[in-house]
């Protein structure tokens, strides 16, 4: 009994020894995600994004097109340091990895089933440029050349502003021209896929991104701006880009969301804003702001501290762009009509300042859906309104700020490069400064995960705070 | 043997028989120790008879013997002594400590019992009665304050919590865990029965540690369960009933009432939006009722109209006295009654042990309708089939039932589970405490919250968007969340094992055991449609998760004495199995059928997911333990693992380890002073790995865009180059025994190196991953660890034994990874992170940091307020000592238990000490400046609050007054400085006062019977953060979001033996 028992112990002692202990098969192959991704999906995520971004508030807050209705923080300046990170790890990452689907021999051909190579590649480069200019606008410095390369690099140096927006420039152009006859993008719940859409998107991008430079490099923009318009931009309404949300709690508008889901109204029309429209009896004024309680246009005092005032009191955003499935503005013909009236005020091109602008006021209006001829006329005709050259700038820069509501990011950007409107800082900003801010600090992550870049971007760039300008505004 | 014990007896009996003829004598002496003092209560026998006596309390004894008797002084812990009468009248005797006798068995590693002597490494073990003092049902609660090196990270009683356990504080970047082993089953520790457990040991290193591998890096608490014993049949009862209440609130002000500015808003009518009869209205003062802060009007007793005076019901339209409510809060919470009953059989004979065992606690919760119902049954049995082959089957059911536990974190941002998983329909939102400590209105009254429901079935809420729109704005009535928005769970493990032993001789052993710990856990949370979250149409998730656990081991043993060698060793293996399953589903956008809780009433495509989670590790491991004399110990490991979740070439790891001791005080001479002594030291890896599917890149799926599925890819970056990460420790100590063991003193050093441990590393997110998962460099954990036990006080009738424990714990960063020195554990409000960094102790905030002059004093600016730097350093969270004081006091048949734990130092940032400040609700908001003005009276007028410091230049002192609502809410609001205390804190954990009823009244049938009072969390003696936030029972080691109040409890319990 026990030489048996003793026998079959190191028996069966010696077999778990000799079974090869180290193998397991495909026990840590996860079954809960795929490891082959499907490009057509990966696009709508990055898409998903847009929406979010060009809506973005705190930007709002600061060009005062929005106030704060209870808790006065951002129309105060309250957050210094805000996240950009989410966009690098969301949609850059992953724009970054369509292209290399697309572009790695291994993977090419079975991603080419949403799409042709080249213009997956394409769309997905126009939209890094659109994300990466979108930060780069708001924080200045940021890591683009050694950004996105995951393992190869986890602390990226900042590269200059300047040395960024050339890239994009870049970018941009190869990108508009790689499109091929091939299958058109899937997933592309932004434009459909739509090639011709996506070349005037490009090269309207490219056009705006050439006028940021009046400032600090004239010549280039210049340069940048007559070859981004030969390359063809948005030429009418039907071509602005627009990002469309759905009837569906996951995919709400963030103002539905904000007004009527969570029931918080947080944020309502300013007072500047309201103030300014009424002056200029601006039809748009009704198809932004909704009236208050008591039947009037009514803006939130901006930046006032502490609060007299109930949402109820105040005009929100107009329920007809606050739908559950409203859409928002990414870029329209206005913009590009504003920026071509401009451009020729400066002298950039021969274009017809006036025309331009007057044509931009009316794409506004269309756009907005308040146009009628009568009114047109009676608008542009008021004496603020009418095209003065020696107030060119400024009349360009206001009907921009106007007709970019609800385009935050956008208004606050041209808002630093003109300086028009003139704004007045909020009585008491919480940041410990006196102004409106003009940049936004880097997130704590660069401080804590990647000192020795951030103190070098510091050290060349300024202060990180709100205050210290991002290369095209200096 | 049988012939032996034959004549041994006939031996006696002939002896016995003798002494009848012989001539007594009377003899007389003292008994002395050999330090001179007197000892009582020895026994005196006269060998070979039944005769004898005791001293008594000189230590003096007198006793008749016959003519050539031989005395035999015996007495515990006193070597027994034999003298020879001869013709002596007087023999006064001195005993010698015998130091063998001092056996102290405590489970070891594998659970192997030895005999503490020959143990190399710290190991504390805690017998059950100290455990149990206040009948605490959680065994991770029990354990405050009693282990040194072992911190008991708390959880609000109000949500049932079970704490985090801590061992030699950070084992590992993140925090690390103790592996909780139920008679060699690992479970978790809410399964265990604490009626059920005998013991409890820690062992802390890995040295003590290395045998259970790679999930052992955070210690093990190792727990052995009660068992039948050989020739004993009991029937034991015990059953306990408290009282439990909140046991500590924040210091509200009670001044002014809701609202952001002192004015009162007046109702003006409007006949173009009021009806035609609210025209009586006008003038009537008002509150601004959307406002979910108390910077509100002074409470002055002047009639106003109520938020409820808006809602139908009776007091629509009426004008009520605005008075305050001091108690609000508290009243809120109940005082309810909870049980705790357990019965048990046991009975063993020569072949057989069982004990059957069955425990159900009803608590019920503070909160209203809350409650956490549990059963556990238990069974023991061990067989003795034939010589040799003993058969083992324990099997451990428990199941918890949790209705409505309320949930903590920030204001409306859900709570969480013991699964980690579901949003905030699951688990529910922080609407009581949340609200009351962080957005509240002061007056209220409770009374009219109770009042939640309109007879329409809408809701009610005090905070209303205004007369026009009494939909509840940021906030539902406590008593909707608690009695509409509720959740319930049901949580079954059952774990146990079958085991074979077989017995080839004395010396060599093999146990072949099969083990399993299942869970089966549902939780379902409901959101009623019109309440304040889910947009207002109500919502549904449920989540059901099954995991198991398989262990294979099989172990031979051998054990043997070589003259003066004896040599322990052990050799086996196990195969570890882990499977975990789960599906979660919630409804989204709302329910298309009010009232209808189901999956199916998703108003919008429901976000359903299933998840599977599967890993192997295979082990050999053997030991090696050689003693010379009982006083020279070496002992000698190695263990190897393969893991399923390693890279295929990196999967294997192999660790070792060496430990040895010394009993120095047998080589002493004995003395009175020093009754025991021993150091010991060992040195030890122990290899880790890491979580299933953490080497392969997958991608993640999304909410879908209509009917766009949308992918993308993990935010973590998996290495498929993972090494298993590797801790060496080294550790070296010190037992010392005193005057005959009245005073024990173990102390231990120790130094952990955890190199390559495999962690998700923050990086900078624009690489495009914000964590990356990476062996990373080098933690350095160093500390102490003091054990004193006493026995100050040793009398006939009374006796004060104590217990300090004593430890301190510092973890550095000496290396991450190439280029990266900062490793992120968590962040808060604006800017707060908590961070591990190269170079500097772990677990260090950095935030914002009130500007100070050289001389310290703050800087204020142009206002009086304070200016502050972003991203500074504000300390670390580790404490700098941590322990428990435990005493225990008899006198007769009384019994007092006293436990007290503490901590000194380490960081804590307070979010509701925060936000109870900003809204105005903290006492500290309101009353008299130094001028004896009111504080919120605007600072032109003399109210405001001079902050102590600096003006603007740094040096003159600061005449400038802050307007109080803009200190807390512009400048305190994340200045994370101000939020920042000190942990410090001294707790009355434990008080039982117990009385056993003595045998002699109790009769045949009772053996016996004890009946005491305890409580539970009766005092929080000391904190530093103060204004009721106890820090022993936060959410998390480093903050709090909205913190659930601690529950005191006082009851009566009773213990019967029949």
């Amino acid at each position: 009994m026990k030489n048996t028992i003793l026998k079959s112990i190191l028996g069966a002692g010696l077999l778990f020894s000799v079974t090869s202990c180290s193998d397991f098969g495909d026990m840590n192959v996860s079954p809960n995600s795929p490891a082959n991704p499907n490009t057509a999906s990966v696009l709508t995520g990055v898409l998903r994004n847009v929406g979010g971004a060009t809506t973005s508030i705190i930007p709002a807050l600061y060009a005062q097109q929005f106030g704060d209705v209870t808790y006065i923080e951002e129309s105060r300046y309250k957050t210094v340091q805000v996240d950009y990170n989410g966009f690098y790890t969301g949609p850059l990452s992953n724009l970054q990895y369509i292209i290399k689907l697309n572009t790695d021999e291994a993977t090419k051909s079975t991603a080419a089933a949403n799409g042709s190579n080249a213009n997956q590649i394409a769309t997905a480069r126009i939209l890094k440029a659109y994300f990466l200019q979108y930060i780069t606008d708001r924080w200045g410095d940021i890591p683009y050349s050694e950004a996105l390369k995951g393992v190869n690099n986890f602390s990226p140096a900042f590269d200059t502003q300047q040395a960024i927006y050339n890239d994009l420039f870049k970018e941009l152009k190869e990108a508009q021209s790689q499109f091929d006859a091939g299958k058109t993008v899937v997933g592309d719940i932004l434009l459909s896929g739509n090639v011709a859409k996506w070349k005037k998107f490009a090269n309207s991008l490219r056009l705006i991104a050439a006028l940021r430079l009046s400032k600090i490099d004239p010549a280039k923009g210049k340069a940048e701006f007559a070859a981004a318009l030969t390359d063809g931009v948005i030429t009418s309404n039907a071509d602005n880009v627009k990002y469309a949300y759905l009837s569906e709690a996951n995919n709400e508008h963030p103002l539905y969301n904000n007004y009527i889901t969570t029931n918080r109204k947080d944020y309502a029309v300013s007072s500047t804003f309201v103030n300014a429209l009424t002056k200029l009896k601006d039809p748009r004024l009704s198809a932004m702001a909704e009236k208050n309680i008591n039947g009037e246009y009514r803006g939130v005092p901006y930046g006032v501290f502490p609060v007299s005032w109930k949402a109820q009191d105040v005009s929100l955003a107009a329920p007809s762009i606050r739908q559950q499935n409203s859409s928002v503005n990414v870029i329209t013909y206005a913009q590009v009509l504003l920026a071509q009236a401009e451009a020729a005020a400066l002298g950039w091109t021969t274009g017809n300042a006036k025309d331009l602008y007057e044509a931009a006021i009316k794409a506004s209006l269309e756009q907005w859906g308040v146009y009628n001829e009568a009114d047109y006329k009676a608008y542009i005709a008021q004496a603020d309104v009418a095209y003065t050259s020696a107030k060119a700038i400024e009349q360009i820069s206001v009907q921009r700020w106007i007709t970019l509501f609800y385009q935050g990011s956008e208004a606050w950007a041209e808002w630093r490069r003109t300086g028009f409107p003139v704004l007045t800082p909020a009585a008491n900003p919480l940041n410990g400064g006196k102004d409106i801010p003009r940049r936004m600090a880097y997130p704590a992550t660069e401080s804590t995960l990647n000192k020795t870049n951030y103190n070098a971007v510091v050290a060349r760039q300024g202060k990180d705070d709100q205050y210290t300008r991002v290369w095209w505004d200096k | 043997m049988k012939h032996r014990f034959t004549l041994l007896a006939a031996v006696a009996m002939l002896f016995c028989g003798l002494t009848l003829f012989a001539q007594d004598r009377t003899i007389t002496g003292k008994v002395t120790a050999d330090d001179g003092s007197v000892l009582p209560g020895v026994s005196v026998t006269v060998r070979g008879t039944t005769r004898g006596a005791t001293t008594d309390g000189d230590g003096s004894y007198k006793v008749s013997v016959p003519k050539g008797a031989q005395l035999v002084f015996s007495f515990i812990g006193f070597a027994n002594q034999e003298v020879s009468v001869g013709n002596q009248n007087v023999i006064d005797i001195k005993l010698i400590p015998d130091v063998s006798q001092l056996q102290e068995v405590v489970v070891t590693a594998l659970g192997i019992s030895r005999d503490k002597r020959a143990i190399n490494t710290s190991v504390q073990e805690i017998k059950a009665d100290k455990l149990t003092a206040a009948r605490d049902a959680n065994v991770a609660n029990a354990l405050a304050g009693k282990i040194a090196g072992v911190q008991v990270l708390g959880q609000s009683g109000a949500k049932f919590g079970t704490p985090d356990i801590r061992v030699r504080g950070v084992n590992t970047l993140t925090g690390g865990s103790p592996l909780y082993m139920v008679d060699g089953t690992p479970t978790d520790i809410n399964a265990v029965n604490m009626d059920d457990v005998e013991n409890l040991s820690v062992l802390k290193g890995p040295a003590a540690t290395a045998l259970y591998g790679n999930r052992a890096a955070g210690g093990v608490i190792l727990i052995t369960t009660k068992r039948a014993k050989s020739g004993e049949a009991r029937l034991d009862i015990n059953h306990s009933t408290t009282l439990d209440m909140v046991g500590l609130l924040p210091k509200y002000q009670n001044e002014y009432g809701g609202g952001y500015s002192q004015d009162w808003e007046i109702f003006k009518f409007n006949p173009a939006i009021h009806p035609a009869s609210w025209s009586s209205f006008d003038g009537h003062k008002m509150l601004d009722y959307s406002a979910d802060e108390s910077w509100g009007p002074k409470i002055d007793g002047s009639p106003h109209r109520s938020a409820w005076s808006w809602q139908p019901g009776p007091e629509f339209g009426q004008l009520t006295p605005f008075v305050a409510n001091p108690n609000n809060v508290r009243d809120f919470f109940e005082k309810p009654v909870s049980h705790n009953s357990n019965i048990s059989f046991s009975k063993g004979g020569d072949n057989y042990q069982t004990r059957i065992s069955y425990t159900h606690i009803i608590n019920n919760g503070i909160v209203p309708n809350s409650s956490q119902t549990r059963d556990f049954v238990s069974a023991k049995n061990s067989l003795t089939v034939f010589k040799g082959l003993t058969a083992d089957l324990n099997v451990n059911y428990s199941a918890t039932r949790g209705v409505n536990i309320p949930a903590d974190n920030y204001g409306s941002s859900g709570g969480s589970n013991s699964t980690g998983l579901g949003g905030a329909i699951l688990n529910g939102f922080n609407q009581t405490i949340g609200s009351f400590n962080q957005w509240f209105q002061r007056q209220l009254s409770i009374e009219d919250l109770k009042n939640y429901k309109n007879a329409d079935g809408t809701y009610r809420s005090w905070n209303i968007g205004g007369p026009l729109d009494a939909k509840p704005k940021y906030w539902d009535s406590p008593y909707t969340q608690v009695y509409d928005n509720t959740n319930s769970r049901r949580d079954t493990r059952i774990f146990g094992d079958f085991g074979l032993n077989y017995k080839f001789t004395d010396y060599l052993k093999l146990a072949l055991v099969a083990r399993r710990d299942q869970r089966q856990y549902f939780q379902e949370g409901r959101i009623a449609a019109g309440t304040l979250n889910e947009g207002g149409k109500g919502g549904y998730s449920n989540l059901v998760l099954n995991s198991r656990e398989n262990n294979y081991e099989g172990l031979l043993s051998f054990n043997k004495n070589y003259g003066k060698l004896s040599v322990v060793a052990n050799a086996g293996g196990n195969i570890r199995y882990n499977l975990s399953e789960y599906f979660i589903q919630a409804t989204v956008g709302g329910l298309t059928t009010p009232g209808f809780y189901n999956i199916a009433a998703s108003k919008d495509r429901p976000s359903v997911s299933n998840t599977k989670g599967e890993r192997r590790v295979n082990s050999l491991y053997g030991n090696v333990s050689l003693g010379y004399n009982n006083m020279f110990f070496l002992e000698g490991s190695l263990r190897n693992d393969w893991s399923s979740t390693l890279p295929k070439g990196n999967n294997s790891y192999l660790y070792p380890s060496l430990s040895g001791s010394i009993v120095f005080s047998d080589l002493l001479p004995n003395s009175g002073f020093l009754s025991y002594g021993k150091i010991r030291g060992g040195y030890a890896q122990v290899g880790t790995d890491i979580g299933p599917y953490n080497t392969m890149l997958t991608y993640g799926t999304g909410n879908p865009f209509g009917s766009n599925p949308t992918m993308y890819l993990p935010t973590t970056l998996p290495n498929e180059n993972l090494k298993p990460g590797l801790s060496s420790s080294y550790e070296g100590g010190i037992d010392l025994k005193f005057f005959r063991n009245r005073i024990g003193l173990e102390f231990t050093v120790y130094q952990n190196n955890n190199k390559d441990q495999i962690i998700p590393l923050a990086v900078a997110p624009t690489s495009g991953y914000s964590n990356a998962i990476i062996n990373a460099g080098l933690i350095r954990t160093k500390g102490l660890e003091i054990h004193i036990n006493a026995v100050p006080v040793k009398g006939n009738k009374f006796q004060w034994e104590t217990d300090l424990n004593f430890d301190r714990s510092t973890s550095k960063v000496i290396e991450l990874a190439p280029g990266l020195t900062n490793y992120q554990l968590g962040s808060s409000w604006r800017g707060l992170t908590i961070n591990a960094r190269e170079g500097e102790e772990w677990g260090l905030f950095s935030g914002s940091k009130i500007r100070r002059n050289e001389a310290g004093q703050p800087i204020l600016d142009a206002k009086g307020l304070y200016q502050f730097d972003l991203n500074q350093p504000l300390g670390s969270v580790l404490p700098k000592f941590k322990g428990g004081f435990l005493n225990n006091f008899t006198y007769g048949n009384w019994n007092m238990r006293v436990n007290t734990d503490f901590i000194v130092g380490g960081k804590f940032f307070s979010v509701t000490k925060m936000f109870n400040a900003y809204a105005g609700l903290a006492a500290e908001t309101a009353g008299l400046n130094e001028l004896g003005k009111p504080k919120r009276d605007a600072a032109a007028d003399g109210g405001g609050i001079l902050i102590d410091g600096v003006g603007p230049d740094g040096k003159t002192p600061n005449t400038v007054r802050a307007e109080t609502q803009a200190l807390y809410e512009d400048r305190l609001f994340a200045l994370h400085d101000y939020w920042i205390f000190d942990q410090t804190f001294v707790k009355l954990r434990e008080v039982s006062i117990g009385y056993s009823i003595p045998k002699a009244m109790l009769g045949k049938a009772i053996k016996s019977v004890n009946i005491s009072l305890i409580a539970r969390n009766p005092l929080l003696i000391y904190s530093a953060v103060g204004g009721g936030i106890d820090i022993s029972e936060a959410e998390s080691y480093w903050t709090e979001g909205g913190q659930l109040p601690p529950v005191r409890s006082f009851g009566i319990n009773l213990r019967l033996g029949l």
